[in-house]
């Protein structure tokens, strides 16, 4: 099984894509958090705001990019290792060792995982460094609800939480995608799907508007104003996506 | 010098495929004895690709069963496959990586080869097939034939007993035809690899074979020694002997 | 112009499914569309331009779908016809029949400005469909951008100018889209490129207008129109609005000269590495 996930690992990172990607990623970073630091102030939704200060600087810095991890890089690493190494034939060069394709998934899945996790974690150092560096500290800060005050420790941990919460929605994506990736024949079609189905969501029912608007949640559900159900939804995309999608590598057949 | 053992390598047992209403192959079977090189023929679409994806359980039977050294290839698809190595249409490799990285990536997929021992295997293959100086170059930089030998050198990595070539021959030039052959003789001879080798070059594989697999549209319709095949065929000799077989 | 060159293409493109299914996909987001205004009327006065009617229905459904679905059909439609069929070899078999690479790419493109016309003719007479059925009529109505309520007859040539100029802002991110493809070895790749500019261009005005603010530079506001994006949300209403308080001219002309640019730019750029590089054979 480690070997499984050793050589995929390897290969994602052979793929240019990879690493141009993560440099691009930190650019986009760098340049969101001189854009921050110019304007003062964060903005939770197009009415609250508050001011920006060392302790929460990575939250807002993790709202401006999420787009990025949400639409761009996330489904490009998923759909190149889920659908594009077995549609272009690449894969089959694994498939025909002996490997259990159960577990080939599962080693895809956890490989993308750690690298949503990776490029999560990057924002987030980044985020509380420039923060601390640059911004003027505070004694206290309030987030979206204005009732509720957290000290500098009590502030980390919450950046720290939000941070959690829209890895989990990535995490959601990932399996979802997985399983968009399984089901078409193809990456364009996969990718289009995949936004189709994150913009759907926001059309089709609220408690799924996580997959696009995925911090506006997390502000929302940190703060104790989220009014749809969050963990249900989110653990049915993570956990159906994830088993119907393992399932099927199961017993799917390999044509290509 | 593998002495010729009774056991078979590759058992095939009433095995059938449908692809909605069409069968694909229907009720093949047939044996493989451990050490020999069997030649496996039927013109195109006769199924023959679809077979050799079931033999490496990449599609499953709808009906029967397929064993590799006793082993059910549909039950314990791992334990089955663990010395088998296999091209399966023509060899697809990870383009943006070197030939050697990608034999490095895939020796470890094969839980029979020690860490330590990997990279020795990796450039004993690459010797085997002579891609020592060549094996630093992206793939996509090599020529059809350096990616059939680069396939072969893949298939040695698990230390098989059986090789599974499909149509192994496409888009080599005459002298890599020579040298294929002269490759799978000698991994038979020295190594006593049994082979299953698809093709369409019926002289070529006279030259190699020691028993051949006929199938036609989906359907078994030979099975015998080379020698058999060419008593058969008698003077009309085995090309025009094949042609009479595809048409009757 | 070959024109059997362009006619290839243009049967290719109908021989992709995707192209179909965003023909057929069109219905359902012009129902998602409607459900959505018709929420959305609930909760507003009836007498603000944001108010839909049968009458505005078409353009505001256009408002509310350019951005991400007509620009992502585009891209999508670019990346098949460029980066899908060079990987896949298969623009082999047109580039053996003697055209110049440039020709090719020509073609290309027509095809998809005829197929991408075609979607906004659809969706057009979709919506004014979905309008009539969904929405109450109302004569005259507020527009965004105007000073008097405009008549129904007015609201024909409203809505003509609006698809017209709307199209040919997705020709200009097409542009952009085109040369992404010519770029990208891969599709994903191709289709990143391309969102990633989306995000940017999207980004870009509320950069700026920060930028300006914060920095008391005094720049002029017009200069937010670098980002078609912004073109897309808001200029094509100030270009066709009629109100002392915005500035339409300066609008279009600045719409029209950043148009121009990117289609000049990311075109011409396109052709030159299409027709520079061997590696597409």
């Amino acid at each position: 099984m480690f070997a499984m996930m050793l050589s995929d690992w390897e290969r994602m990172w052979k793929r240019k894509k990879t690493l141009f990607s993560m440099l691009i990623f930190v650019v986009i970073v760098g340049l969101d958090c001189l854009f921050l630091s110019m304007q003062k102030l964060g903005a939770f939704d197009n009415v609250s705001t508050a001011p920006l200060v060392s302790e929460n600087f990575a939250l807002f810095l993790l709202k401006e990019v999420s787009f990025f991890l949400v639409l761009i890089i996330g489904p490009m690493l998923i759909i190149d290792s889920m659908n594009g190494e077995y549609t272009s034939g690449q894969l089959r060069m694994v498939l025909i060792r002996p490997v259990s394709f159960a577990q080939l998934f599962l080693a895809k899945w956890m490989n993308l995982a750690a690298m949503l996790l990776l490029f999560t974690l990057v924002t987030f150092a980044i985020g509380e460094a420039f923060g601390y560096a640059f911004l003027p500290g505070a004694d206290t800060v309030v987030f979206l609800n204005p009732e509720q005050q957290y000290g500098p420790a009590g502030a980390f941990f919450y950046c720290f939480q939000s941070y959690g919460l829209f890895y989990l929605i990535l995490l959601a994506q990932l399996s979802l995608t997985g399983l968009i990736c399984t089901l078409l024949p193809g990456v364009v079609l996969s990718y289009l799907w995949w936004i189709a189905t994150a913009v759907g969501a926001l059309y089709v029912s609220d408690s799924f508007g996580f997959l696009l608007m995925g911090m506006d949640t997390v502000f929302k559900w940190t703060a104790g104003m989220y009014h749809h159900p969050f963990y249900l939804p989110l653990l049915i995309c993570l956990g159906m996506g994830f088993a119907v999608t393992m399932g099927i590598w199961q017993r799917r057949g390999w044509t290509k | 010098m593998n002495e010729m053992n009774e056991t078979n390598v590759l058992e095939v047992l009433n095995v059938s495929k449908k692809a909605g209403t069409r069968t694909l192959v229907d009720q093949v079977s047939f044996s493989i004895q451990a050490g020999g090189v069997c030649g496996f023929v039927g013109p195109n679409g006769a199924g023959k690709t679809t077979l050799i994806r079931m033999i490496t359980g990449l599609i499953k039977p709808g009906d029967g069963s397929i064993r590799i050294d006793g082993t059910d290839v549909g039950r314990e698809r791992v334990k089955a496959l663990s010395r088998v190595g296999a091209i399966v249409e023509s060899p697809i490799f990870f383009p943006y990586m070197s030939g050697r990285d990608n034999l490095l990536n895939l020796v470890r997929l094969h839980p029979n080869v020690p860490g330590t021992e990997r990279r020795a295997r990796v450039e004993e293959a690459l010797s085997i097939v002579g891609l020592s100086e060549r094996g630093s170059d992206k793939v996509k930089t090599y020529s059809l034939g350096m990616k059939q030998r680069l396939g072969i050198a893949q298939a040695l990595l698990g230390d098989p007993r059986l090789i599974i070539l499909d149509e192994p021959a496409n888009g080599l030039d005459p002298m890599g035809i020579r040298e294929l052959r002269q490759l799978i003789q000698r991994l038979n001879q020295e190594r006593g690899i049994t082979f299953l080798v698809s093709s369409h070059l019926l002289d070529e594989l006279q030259r190699i074979c020691s028993r051949f697999v006929i199938i036609k549209e989906g359907k078994l319709v030979w099975e015998g020694t080379s020698r058999q095949w060419q008593e058969a065929a008698g003077a009309k000799g085995i090309e025009e002997h094949f042609v009479e077989m595809m048409t009757s | 112009m070959n024109s059997g060159l362009f006619l290839s293409e243009w049967e290719r493109m109908w021989k992709r499914k995707i192209t179909w299914l965003f023909l057929f996909a069109m219905p359902a987001v012009v129902a998602a569309t409607a459900k959505y205004y018709a929420g959305h009327n609930r909760v507003i006065p009836p007498a603000s331009a944001e108010y839909t009617w049968a009458g505005n229905f078409p353009v505001m459904a256009l408002i509310e779908q350019l951005i991400v679905v007509f620009n992502v059909m585009s891209l999508i439609l670019l990346t098949l016809s460029v980066t899908e069929e060079y990987r896949s070899g298969q623009i082999r078999m047109v580039m053996l029949r003697s055209f110049t690479a440039g020709q090719l790419l020509r073609a290309k493109w027509l095809a998809h400005t005829a197929v991408m016309m075609l979607y906004f003719t659809v969706y057009l007479l979709l919506s004014a469909a979905a309008g009539l059925l969904f929405f109450e009529t109302h004569d005259p109505m507020q527009l965004f951008y105007h000073d008097h309520p405009v008549s129904l007859k007015g609201m024909i040539g409203y809505t003509l100018m609006y698809y017209g100029l709307a199209f040919l802002t997705v020709l200009a991110i097409g542009s952009v889209f085109m040369a992404a493809a010519v770029i990208s070895r891969t599709t994903t790749g191709a289709v990143g490129l391309g969102l990633g500019f989306l995000l940017c261009s999207l980004g870009f005005p509320l950069v700026y207008q920060l930028a300006n603010r914060v920095g008391g530079l005094g720049l002029p506001a017009v200069v937010k129109y670098l980002s078609l994006t912004e073109i897309q949300y808001s200029g094509i209403a100030v270009m066709l609005g009629q109100a002392q308080a915005v500035s339409s001219g300066a609008a279009s002309l600045a719409a029209l000269l950043v148009g121009l640019g990117y289609a000049v730019i990311f075109g011409v750029g396109s052709l030159l590495v299409f027709s520079k590089s061997d590696r597409w054979m």
